[in-house]
């Protein structure tokens, strides 16, 4: 395709297939037991979450193994290591979250996460190890595509009877995704990406989107 | 066959589904691979992404 940026082609994909799980998330929030659905939510949240470094991480070796024979492994890189900090603990917000609601850290990390959420970080593993890391851009482009709206949680918490507290990994990524998902995109716009790189970062978005609705819809089942 | 015809044929494409220029041509530029990944995940264009078109705003789900 001619004259669209890196980013935007990746986005307009992402666009083609997000009205499922978005719709999920409209279910979610509206639920009229939300406010006993939501530990459970966040318990999906962690699930998913808990796999969000290590998989950069994993993206950032197979890029090393390829410094000096890919042109796009330095770019990614950089990425990669000034975004794994930045990224760093989020999971624990999530647990903080379920603490201030009466569950227990050790028993929330006891737990066994659902398959769903297994398959997705799974399927990233397989791309990032046997395929290309770049597909990892595919899935971050999802999972931070769509910052959170921080009027909207904070008038969802105080419709529920939820301290605001409770949703401070929802309210915190409100404020931190913009600036992540705008990294993202002059990231992927300064990247040599080939047609492959594209339609790897494609397949990887649709499956994210795919398997984060189920994770999602499981929550309110 | 393009990959706007395959798509319909599988049944993620909502019948009579009016797209854009622009949504039409995004749905031909994607690749084999792409499109047999759209079938596999059941990915259901159609209805809901012309929705989402004239939404002003989507809330989403945060991980």
């Amino acid at each position: 395709m001619e004259n669209i940026s890196h980013s935007r082609r990746l986005r307009d994909k992402i666009r083609l297939v997000r009205g499922e799980l978005d719709a999920a998330a409209e279910t979610l929030w509206a639920h009229p037991r939300l406010r006993e659905i939501y530990p459970e939510f966040l318990f999906r949240n962690h699930s998913v979450i808990r796999s969000s470094v290590p998989l950069m991480k994993a993206a950032a070796e197979e890029c090393e193994k390829r410094l000096g024979r890919e042109p796009i492994a330095e770019g990614m890189l950089k990425y990669l290591r000034h975004h794994i900090p930045e990224e760093t603990g989020h999971d624990e917000w999530v647990l903080d979250d379920l603490e201030l609601l009466g569950f227990k850290r050790s028993d929330v990390l006891k737990r066994i996460p659902p398959p769903s959420a297994a398959a997705l970080a799974g399927a990233q593993y397989y791309w990032i190890r046997h395929v290309h890391p770049v597909a990892l851009l595919g899935f971050i482009a999802v999972l931070e595509g769509t910052p959170p709206d921080v009027e909207f949680f904070e008038a969802t918490a105080d419709r529920i009877g939820v301290p605001r507290k409770a949703f401070s990994n929802l309210l915190l990524h409100g404020k931190l995704d913009p600036t992540h998902r705008d990294d993202l995109d002059r990231t992927l716009d300064a990247l040599p990406l080939t047609e492959n790189h594209h339609a790897l970062m494609g397949i990887s978005a649709f499956q994210t989107v795919n398997l984060l609705t189920r994770v999602a819809s499981e929550a309110v089942q | 066959m393009n990959n706007f015809q395959r798509l319909s044929q599988a049944g993620l494409i909502v019948a009579n589904a009016s797209l854009s220029a622009s949504d039409m041509q995004l749905i031909n530029s994607l690749t084999d691979d792409e499109v047999s990944a759209l079938i596999s995940v059941k990915g259901k264009l159609g209805e809901d992404f012309l929705q989402q078109n004239l939404a002003s705003r989507t809330i989403g789900i945060v991980f």
